[in-house]
Formats: C-alpha cells, sequence, structure tokens
C-alpha cells in the first residue's frame, strides 16, 4: 500500500465534502423554512432521518431503488407539510420561545414514530451506481461520495432556478421578503408556507437518501444531523442559500481534517465551538432583516 | 390580568392532585411476595445497538426456564422470570438493576450483555450480594468476594490467539482500530499489553466513536504504517462500518475482530464488503458440523440446536449458546442450593465456584474456582473465519 | 397568604407521613428521584417563565453538578457536602460567564448558544475520560455523608431531598415575590419597556440564569450520591427537554406547578412500562399539545377556569 502526505489529504478531503454536503442540504432546508417563515426548524434534522429509513423500507420491499427515491422524496414533504398544518399554525401567539420548544417537542414525535416504526436497529442501502469504490490520486472512497456531492450541487442548481425563474418560486421570494405586501399584491401567503415546508422536508429527505448507503442511519441519527445542519446555515448567514452550502462544506471539511490530523475527540465538538464564537462575537450582524 | 404568585386555590389543587397520585401509585407498592417461585432477573440488551447480542442470550434463558417449568420446575417450584429491557444503555441497566433488587427481590441475575452496561450495574449487585451472570466477553468478573460471573473467552485471550496466528504467519507490523466504549477500551489496553509479549512486533493504534458514520480518516493513518493485518476492536454496528470503510479503501491485509461479532446480523452488516480473510475466535459450538461424530460436544450441541430451532424457529449463534451455558450453570447452582429468598443468593455463588469440569455447548468444559469466574480458557478458543455468508473453521484452510 | 401558607404546611406534612404508607418500597425510589427534578425544574422556571429567556442547557448544569461532585468525593476524596458546594460555586461562576455574553442575544440564537453549549458539556464529559470515565458512566459514587452520619437507605435519602425541595420551592416564591422577581415578570423579554423605566433587566436576566444553574447543580449533586452512577447521559438535551416539559406542564410560573410536572414525567415511565417504546411519541406529543392548546399548563389552567368561574359567579 503507497501512501503519501497528498494522498491522505485526498482522502480526508473527500470524507469532508462528503459528509459537508449532507449539512449543507439539512441547512438549505433550514432556509428555506427560515425565510419564508422566520422560522427556525429544530425538527429539520428528522426529515433527513425519516427520508433514509422510508427509502430504504420501500427499497427492501421491492421498489426500484429509483422509485423507492422519488416516492420518499414526495412523502416526506407532505410529513413537512403535515408538520405545518398540525403543529405550527394552530399556534395562536407565535413567539420564538413557544417555536423553539414546539419544534423540539415535534422532534422527539418523529424520533418516536421511527423508533415505533423501525427500531433502534442501523439500516443502509446499497451505493447508487454499481461500481463500489474508485480511487484518486491512491486515495480510495465509496463512489456514493461523488452521488453525495452532486446532489448538492443539483439540488443547489435547482433550488436557485426555483426562486429566480419560475413564478411559484418568486411568489415564495416575495413572501419571504415581505409578506404583508404579498398578500397585499393578492398572494396566498399561506400556500407558500405549505410550499416551504414541503421543500424542506423533500431536500432534507434528499440528503437522508444520499447518504445512506455510505453510512448507517438509526432513528435518532437526525438530531445531531439537524444541529449541525443549523450549525452550518448560521456560519454562512442564516438564510443564505449560498451561505448554507459554503458553512455546511467548510464545517464537514473542518470535521474531517481535524480528526484525521489530530484526534476525533473534537468532532462533535468543533461545530458549536465555532457556532457560540460567532454568535458571541457577532450577535445580530448575522440575521437578515426583514422589512416589515 | 393573569395572577402570578400564589393563590390559595391553586395549592390546594396542586395538594389534591398530588394525592390522588400517590394513593393511584399505591396498589404498585403492593409487593406480592411468594416464598415458593424461584425468582430470576435477566437485565438484557434487548433492543439498541447491542441487541443481536442480547437477544439471542435472553432467547436461551427463555427456553430453558420454559423446559425446566415443563418438568415441574426446579425443586419443584416455577422459575419466575422478570426481565427487563436496558436497551444497550447504561442508565436504563443500572435502574433496572435496582429494581431487580428492591422491587423484584430477585435471587440471581441474568446479563447484562456488553461490558459497559456490566461495569455500571457490577456495584449495585455486589453490594446487593446477588449472583450475577454476566454475558460480556470484555467484562472481567474476578475480584474479591466478586458475585460476578461471565461466559466466554475472556478478550485478552482473544487477542492472544489472534497475536499467535500473526507470529505464525511471521507479520511484524500490525494495527488496530478501537472504539472508544469500554468493550474498544478493553481491546485496545489488552493488544498493547500482548504486543510486549511478542518482541518483534509492532503495533500502531487508532480510535474511533461508536457513533462515527466514517473512519476513513483514522483508517488513512493506519495505513501510513504499512501494516500487514489489521484488528477491529469493537462490536457490532461500529465494526460493520469499520469494515465497510477498509474495503471501500482497498485494504487487501487480513483482518481480525471478537468474539462478540459472532453473529448472523454481523455477517449480515457485511455483506458485500467482505474481506479476503476476516478471523474470529469462535469455538466448537460454532463449527459443530465440521467436528468429528465421537467429540464429546457434538451430540449436546446437536440436541441444543435442534430444541432451539423448534422453539425460535431460528438458528442459534454463539451468544445463544453462551446464553443457555450461563442459564444452566446458575440453574444447576439454584438445583442444589434451593435458596429461599436473596439473601441466600450467595450460596448460589459459593456453589457455582466450586464447579468444574462442566461441559457447556459453548464446546468446552467449564472449570470454576474462587479466582476465576469465567471457567475458560484460550484452550477453548477455534479460529474461525467469516466468508460467504458463514462462519467455518479457518485452522483447516491452512 | 395566610391560606397559601396553610395549605402548602399540609402539603410539606402529606410529604414527610408518605413513608410510612410505602414502608421503603420502589415508589419511594421514584419519589426521590422526583424531588431531586424538582430542583432543577423549577431553576428551569425561572429562567423561562419567569425571566422569558430560552435556557436548552439545564441538563448540562445538573450534569456538572453531577460530575464535580462526583469527582471530588471520589477521585480527590472530599467531604461529599464540599463537593456539593464547590459544584454549586463552580456551576454558577460557568453560568455567569456563558451568561453574560449570551444573555445579549435575542430569540433563537439565545436558545441554539445554550444548545451548543450543552452539547459541548456533554461532549467534554465523554471525552475526558480519565476524569470523568467516559460514556460508560461513573460508577460506585460515594454516598452522601453529612458530618459522619452517611445516607444509605431510600427513606433517608427521601427525607433529605424532599427536605431540600420544600425549601427551594419557598426560596423561590420569595424570589418571585419580590421586587425583582416582579420587575422580571412585568417586562419579561421587553428591554425597551425596561430600559425606559430605567431597570437593568439584562442584569436581572443574569442573576435568573445563575440561580436557576445552581439549582440544577445541587440537584446533579443530589443524584450523583443518591444514584450512586451517573453519566454523560444525565447532561442531555433530552434530559433539558424534559425539566422545560416539566415547568410547562405543571403551570409555568406557578412555583408549585413543577411539583405535579415532575411527578408526572418521573411516573410516566413506571406506569407505561409495558408502552415503553411509544413513550418518547407520547413525551412529543404532550409538549406540541401543551404548546398549542394549554401553555399556562395544568396549574395555571386550573387556575385560570376557577378564577373565570369566580368571575361569572360575581356576575
Amino acid at each position: 500500500m503507497e501512501h503519501s502526505y497528498v494522498s491522505q489529504a485526498v482522502q480526508f478531503l473527500f470524507a469532508g465534502l462528503s459528509t459537508g454536503s449532507i449539512y449543507a442540504l439539512v441547512a438549505l432546508g433550514f432556509n428555506i423554512i427560515y425565510n419564508v417563515n422566520l422560522l427556525v426548524n429544530l425538527a429539520q434534522g428528522e426529515f433527513v432521518m425519516l427520508g433514509a429509513l422510508t427509502m430504504i423500507s420501500l427499497y427492501s420491499r421491492g421498489l426500484p431503488l429509483g422509485l423507492a427515491f422519488g416516492v420518499t422524496t414526495l412523502v416526506v414533504g407532505v410529513v413537512g407539510i403535515l408538520f405545518d398544518r398540525l403543529a405550527i399554525r394552530p399556534l395562536k401567539r407565535p413567539s420564538i420561545m413557544l417555536m423553539i420548544l414546539l419544534t423540539l417537542g415535534a422532534s422527539t414525535f418523529f424520533k418516536g414514530l421511527a423508533l415505533v416504526a423501525w427500531g433502534k436497529d442501523p439500516y443502509t442501502a446499497p451505493t447508487f451506481s454499481k461500481t463500489q469504490s474508485i480511487s484518486v490520486l491512491n486515495a480510495t472512497f465509496s463512489t456514493q461520495t461523488l452521488w453525495v456531492i452532486g446532489t448538492l450541487i443539483v439540488v443547489y442548481v435547482l433550488l436557485q432556478l426555483f426562486l429566480d425563474r419560475t413564478i411559484v418560486g418568486k411568489a415564495m421570494k416575495a413572501c419571504s421578503e415581505n409578506p404583508r405586501a404579498a398578500g397585499l399584491m393578492g398572494i396566498n401567503v399561506k400556500r407558500y408556507i405549505m410550499i416551504s415546508f414541503f421543500l424542506s422536508g423533500a431536500i432534507g429527505a434528499v440528503g437522508g437518501m444520499v447518504v445512506s448507503p455510505i453510512s448507517f442511519m438509526v432513528y435518532d441519527e437526525g438530531t445531531m444531523l439537524g444541529l449541525k445542519g443549523f450549525a452550518s446555515a448560521v456560519l454562512g448567514g442564516v438564510g443564505s442559500y449560498p451561505g448554507a452550502v459554503v458553512g455546511g462544506l467548510v464545517l464537514g471539511l473542518l470535521e474531517s481534517f481535524s480528526t484525521g490530523y489530530i484526534s476525533s475527540i473534537f468532532k462533535d465538538i468543533l461545530a458549536f465551538l465555532a457556532l457560540l464564537i460567532i454568535l458571541i462575537l457577532k450577535p445580530s450582524g448575522l440575521l437578515r432583516r426583514r422589512e416589515d | 390580568m393573569k395572577r402570578m404568585v400564589l393563590d390559595p386555590v391553586r395549592v390546594k389543587s396542586t395538594l389534591m392532585i398530588l394525592c390522588f397520585v400517590c394513593f393511584a401509585l399505591l396498589p404498585f407498592t403492593v409487593n406480592a411476595q411468594t416464598k415458593e417461585p424461584i425468582r430470576i432477573g435477566a437485565n438484557v440488551e434487548v433492543t439498541g445497538a447491542m441487541a443481536w447480542l442480547g437477544e439471542p442470550n435472553l432467547r436461551s434463558l427463555q427456553l430453558l426456564t420454559e423446559d425446566i417449568n415443563k418438568q415441574g420446575g426446579i425443586n419443584g417450584r416455577k422459575v419466575e422470570l422478570v426481565t427487563y429491557d436496558n436497551e444497550s444503555n447504561v442508565e436504563k441497566a443500572v435502574a433496572n438493576a435496582k429494581k431487580l433488587v428492591q422491587r423484584d427481590k430477585v435471587v440471581a441475575v441474568f446479563g447484562p450483555s456488553t461490558n459497559a452496561p456490566c461495569r455500571a450495574v457490577q456495584p449495585i449487585m455486589q453490594e446487593a450480594k446477588i449472583t450475577s451472570y454476566s454475558l460480556s466477553a470484555s467484562f472481567d468478573p474476578n475480584g474479591k468476594d466478586s458475585y460476578w460471573f461471565a461466559v466466554l473467552v475472556s478478550v485478552y485471550n482473544n487477542i492472544e490467539k489472534h497475536f499467535d496466528w500473526f507470529q505464525s504467519q511471521g507479520f511484524t507490523r500490525i494495527a488496530q482500530i478501537c472504539s472508544t466504549d469500554s468493550s474498544g477500551q478493553t481491546w485496545h489496553d489488552d493488544s498493547n499489553e500482548i504486543v510486549k509479549k511478542y518482541p518483534k512486533m509492532q503495533l500502531t493504534s487508532q480510535r474511533f466513536n461508536v457513533k462515527d458514520l466514517d473512519v476513513t480518516p483514522q483508517l488513512t493513518n493506519l495505513k501510513s504504517s504499512n501494516p500487514q493485518a489489521i484488528m477491529v476492536g469493537s462490536t457490532g454496528k461500529s465494526a460493520g462500518v469499520v469494515i465497510k470503510n477498509l474495503m471501500q479503501m482497498g485494504f487487501k491485509i487480513p483482518v481480525a475482530t471478537g468474539a462478540g461479532n459472532v453473529s448472523p446480523s454481523f455477517l449480515e452488516m457485511i455483506a458485500g464488503n467482505e474481506p479476503d480473510i476476516l478471523l474470529l475466535p469462535g469455538s466448537k459450538f460454532v463449527v459443530w458440523q465440521e467436528l468429528s461424530d465421537k467429540d464429546p460436544f457434538k451430540a449436546m450441541i446437536r440436541k441444543y440446536v435442534e430444541d432451539f430451532k423448534k422453539r425460535f424457529n431460528k438458528d442459534p449463534d454463539l451468544n445463544a449458546a453462551v446464553g443457555y451455558d450461563a442459564a444452566r450453570i446458575l440453574f444447576e447452582a439454584i438445583k442444589s442450593v434451593n435458596p429461599r429468598d436473596p439473601d441466600e443468593s450467595v450460596k448460589i455463588r459459593d456453589y457455582i465456584e466450586k464447579m468444574s469440569g462442566y461441559p457447556g455447548v459453548y464446546g468446552a468444559n467449564y472449570n470454576f474456582s474462587a479466582a476465576d469466574h469465567r471457567g475458560l480458557n484460550k484452550t477453548a478458543l477455534v479460529h474461525i473465519q467469516a466468508k460467504g455468508n458463514k462462519f467455518s473453521l479457518y485452522e483447516k484452510q491452512k | 397568604m395566610k391560606r397559601t401558607a396553610l395549605f402548602f404546611i399540609l402539603f410539606a406534612v402529606g410529604i414527610y407521613l408518605l413513608p410510612l404508607l410505602l414502608k421503603g418500597s420502589y415508589w419511594m425510589h421514584i419519589l426521590v428521584i422526583i424531588g431531586i427534578y424538582i430542583i432543577g425544574a423549577i431553576g428551569v422556571d425561572l429562567v423561562v417563565g419567569f425571566a422569558g429567556q430560552i435556557s436548552l442547557c439545564q441538563a448540562s448544569f445538573f450534569g456538572i453538578g453531577a460530575y464535580i461532585s462526583a469527582i471530588l468525593s471520589n477521585t480527590y476524596g472530599f467531604p461529599p457536602v464540599l463537593a456539593l458546594l464547590i459544584g454549586v460555586v463552580a456551576t454558577s461562576a460557568i453560568a455567569l460567564g456563558l451568561g453574560l455574553p449570551v444573555l445579549r442575544l435575542r430569540g433563537y440564537y439565545l436558545a441554539i448558544a445554550t444548545l451548543g453549549f450543552g452539547l459541548i458539556v456533554q461532549s467534554i464529559f465523554v471525552t475526558l475520560q480519565d476524569i470523568t470515565k467516559g460514556p460508560d458512566g461513573f460508577r460506585n459514587v460515594v454516598p452522601l455523608s453529612i458530618g459522619g452520619y452517611v445516607f444509605r437507605e431510600v427513606t433517608e435519602y427521601y427525607y433529605l431531598v424532599w427536605t431540600i425541595s420544600i425549601f427551594i420551592l419557598l426560596l423561590t416564591r420569595n424570589v418571585v415575590s419580590s421586587r425583582v422577581g416582579r420587575a422580571l415578570l412585568a417586562l419579561r423579554g421587553d428591554d425597551v419597556a425596561a430600559s425606559s423605566v430605567g431597570i437593568d433587566i439584562t442584569k436581572y436576566k443574569t442573576q435568573a440564569f445563575v440561580l436557576s444553574a445552581a439549582y440544577a447543580s445541587l440537584a446533579g449533586s443530589l443524584y450523583a450520591h443518591y444514584n450512586r452512577f451517573i453519566s454523560p447521559q444525565v447532561a442531555d438535551l433530552s434530559n433539558s427537554i424534559t425539566m422545560i416539559i416539566m415547568a410547562v406542564l405543571g403551570g409555568i410560573r406557578t412555583v408549585y406547578g413543577v411539583i405535579i410536572g415532575a411527578a408526572i414525567m418521573k411516573s410516566i415511565p413506571e406506569l407505561l412500562e409495558s408502552i415503553l417504546d411509544y413513550q418518547m411519541i407520547i413525551t412529543g406529543i404532550i409538549l406540541v399539545v401543551l404548546l398549542l392548546y394549554m401553555p399556562q399548563g395544568l396549574l395555571g389552567t386550573a387556575g385560570s377556569i376557577i378564577a373565570w368561574a369566580r368571575r361569572r359567579r360575581a356576575g
């Protein structure tokens, strides 16, 4: 086995990009809901988990992988909508405190649901392509890594196109920038809120599905993913889509390189340490203000 | 205008509700203590990350209990199993242990099945003086006045067996990756001690968190020392993750791991990612069909396998087998000692310590003593390999 | 106020007499746990209910108190009471250090900061294995002893814990009806109104936060010595959420509501043993339903209903 510093670095690079892409996808989902609702959905990670487990279940029941992927995306999107209808909309006097506790409660509920449906066992999926691994500069990794990174790029591009070029997307953007004005212009704000939840759920699910072949998904995996995804969103600037991608990738790379060159001890803390530092140094500057 | 501080009505409501809650709970305080049945506790990983170890252990206990009760029980007394799932979680294991001791007043406890919960629960059972049988290979049951016993050959012996093989192959550079939990820690510490006995060998180590989904950074580091074999000091899903990464990274060297992974769930987990040579420390039980008909254990193992299959519709794995042995040993001691209440649990412990030459479905004889609460040593081990989705004797192929 | 005192005395007497009925049974153990969590949960009520701050790290302070107690008593041989006091002081200092920069933040950022802090603390407990014994927990924590008297039996801990718990409840009641408390309440979260009246609300918020952390540390230390075993799990987010639910379920800002909240939250796992698997779903639903339809909690809603009935009667 040959070894060089280059191949080691390349190994860490791809591992970091892979994990980082998942964080970025979670962060994108956060931002969609945040932009339209000014709500931070602490149950976002659960969409990732539900996506992975649902797809794995469908696949194990005989559905071809591609179909399972599509169906799951729709299903979890709908779960997002239900979440909005049942847990968010009924709130009469929304306050930040209530919203946080509410989404935490929802997160607990989803975990409990997954626990009953899938138990505590870890599940994994087959890689999307037939070849299992590839080698670059003597660093070997799973082909799924490329799928993960590729998915992030595709989702991001599609999202931007959606928001900039389609009527639905532009209407949603209007809602997020100024809901009152949007309402006055005849836009059904409630509908776009619903769409934002659908999208958020769908994107989260996509993240979960695309990473499931490289790792194992368990019922409570969502929490940490959600929190790190949120950290990524904050790092990149809450509400900013390019920021979400940058934040996620940076976090993933930080984790991978620190694990490789120092030790795995800091992996989980890193995200939150960085978050705490940024929050303390720049408390209000990260928030995009809404013109109301 | 909301009232913020104390309103007598609210206090009254509190009081009333609290009283109601207390009275509603009262029925549960009645502990119907009948001295006749023999109450045995089970504190096992039925669900959670280690369910694949705990669940088969428990099934064997249940099988034996049913059989014995069908024949009238032990000394005419029915065996009553009080089973709690510790969910592969130390906090739960501790809570369960307290329940078994304080509420259910059992005379002996079966389980837990893994190191960390056993260690957590150890002081509690020790203080309560209740004989306990651990199902973990890395848990050390020995000690002054210990009430604990354990199945399987110790991890220390397992690693020695691997090292003997490494030496026989002329290897000098070994790598290992161990999880940071108790069982991984035990593996890590024991290996580092054992390698000193093989002066020509070097051992490089990396650690990882059982929750990690990807250990390629650690494996990359190990790759740089150019090892000739690699040991995976972890059990279950985490071992699966490591082996997956090993194959993805193109490692071609032999892989060795611990007895806890001798289970069909492990085979399922590595399906499609099997290393060329994957060695595990097994026993005669695992390869019983390959044994000669004259082997003293074959008949006994065959009967057990058939009974288990009839009852549970699947083959018992190594974890089920050792669970069966632990249960048989406990029941044997209870039969002779006939304990009437938990205070007499010490007699069970004392009896087991005197047992020797006791045959087990593990495929070896158990020889206990005050100093040896496992009853087995390295000679009971047999190298097996995982290949083609099953386990088979490795020595044969050499 | 006299009637309040009377009812509370009745309650306290009930608590003291209960052991005679339960006679050292398993439920005494549950009641000790309830008593311990009341101390932690009332801290949450102080911060979330009275000061209007979102703290998601109460369990971290609980854990810090627990670990300091365990480490100082076991590894360094400190008398447990001294370790407990050091724990309270240290935790308060940490809370102050965290609170000063973080309580300036608004809404989500505060929540996430406390969340992040919680995860870091738990990570530290897991990682510094040499001191904390890592994820598999710290076992064999020495039992609590005061002077030469060693607490061993459940009954002994019961009386100790409930005495402390009742004292803390009374103390809190005094704090919230003091000038500081009433100021905090009236200006809950509204910094602009506060500064216009000349009140430094950040100072009061910080005080509430630190006091709450001290409570949590006390509860954690008691838990460590009583349970004789702790693991990083005691500092888990789910534990913080549980204490929040206790405060909200009982009735936020009712002070005594946490008794009901703690009693219910710690009894559910015992009573619903057979449907253990569904506990998480139930917990999630309880929280969501509570927040949407009964934000005042049990005691609060009962109080509102009674007040409404009174008004109707009065015409």
